[in-house]
């Protein structure tokens, strides 16, 4: 299977089991855009043998509301838990991308998961790389998710 | 796992930081005091960030307003920088990926083996680079002729 299509099923799975919500791919291969407006950001660097970074850029009432569902409670503002989440989320979809770019995922690792949050920002990594991104479409909105693997 | 305290990690750091600006930047730097209670915000134009896996997970950025940053690029190209680009934001990646060599070899002296990932970079104004909960996050200003910048450290320990 293509890395793509791994990365849609990876991210349905965590949206099914762990966030109980249903994501639907919407694009395969969207316009490539690195301007984000009131959004927050999960970014996750891979280190070892294949470097490179995972990002899902959230608009905020799609991130509430995701971080409503994961912690089973209202969350109705832009804090620690909507980071926390957002991070947890790219955190876990990192672990999926490590076992699909090695035999069990050996010899990469991830970074710590940090979030990039506020009303306009610009968010750039590898200059050139293999990208493969994707948009998904949720009841609260759209999101999309962004892997940049070094040559 | 014993690990450095953030008093050796910021000495590290200012001395990292210091050989990179002598040899690369050439512009003098002063490292000062890091911040006993950093605020949630720093006031950045342009932060470049690199991600450190291995016997530790963490995150090394570099925040930079806008003057610091177009300084920077500046002297290391050896040209006017006026833009927050391609160019400018290239240079203080090059600045963080050095940077968090220093660091992975002074870890390395402590039996820590860490790997870096590729750094990525945000510019705009008001935007707030989080960590998780939980991990130990040290900020140390730095200071050049055309301002002051920070260098933010979130690790947690494996």
């Amino acid at each position: 299977m293509e890395i793509s299509e791994q990365l849609a099923a990876a991210v349905a799975e965590i949206f099914s089991t762990m966030i109980m919500m249903d994501v639907t791919v919407v694009q395969t291969a969207p316009e490539r855009t690195s301007t984000f407006t009131d959004s927050i950001s999960g970014v996750i660097g891979l280190a070892g043998t294949q470097k490179g970074v995972l990002a899902l850029h959230f608009p905020v009432p799609v991130a509430l509301a995701v971080t409503s569902s994961f912690l089973g409670m209202e969350v109705a503002e832009l804090g620690p838990d909507v980071e926390d989440a957002i991070g947890e989320l790219a955190n876990m979809l990192g672990g999926s991308v490590k076992t699909m770019l090695t035999d069990k995922g050996r010899d990469i690792q991830l970074s710590m998961p940090t979030t990039i949050s506020g009303g306009h920002y610009d968010f750039q990594s590898l200059n050139d790389a293999l990208r493969h991104a994707l948009g998904f479409h949720t009841d609260a909105g759209d999101f999309l998710v962004e892997l940049q693997l070094e040559r | 796992m014993t690990h450095p305290e953030a008093a050796e990690l910021a000495v590290a750091l200012a001395a990292g930081l210091q050989e990179i600006f002598v040899g690369m930047v050439m512009l003098d730097i002063s490292a000062l005091p890091p911040l006993a209670e950093p605020p949630r915000l720093l006031p950045a134009q342009l932060t470049s960030s690199i991600g450190l896996g291995g016997a530790i997970r963490g995150a090394l950025a570099l925040h930079c307003p806008r003057a610091v940053a177009l300084s920077i690029a500046g002297a290391m190209l050896g040209i006017e920088v006026e833009e927050l680009d391609a160019d400018t934001q290239d240079a203080i990646g090059e600045i963080a990926n050095m940077l968090a060599g220093h660091l992975k070899i002074a870890l390395a002296a402590a039996g820590i083996a860490v790997h870096l990932a590729v750094p990525t970079t945000v510019t705009g104004a008001g935007y707030r680079i989080g960590g998780v909960g939980g991990a130990a996050r040290l900020v140390a200003p730095f200071h050049i002729a055309a301002g002051e910048f920070w260098v933010e450290l979130l690790i947690a320990w494996g």
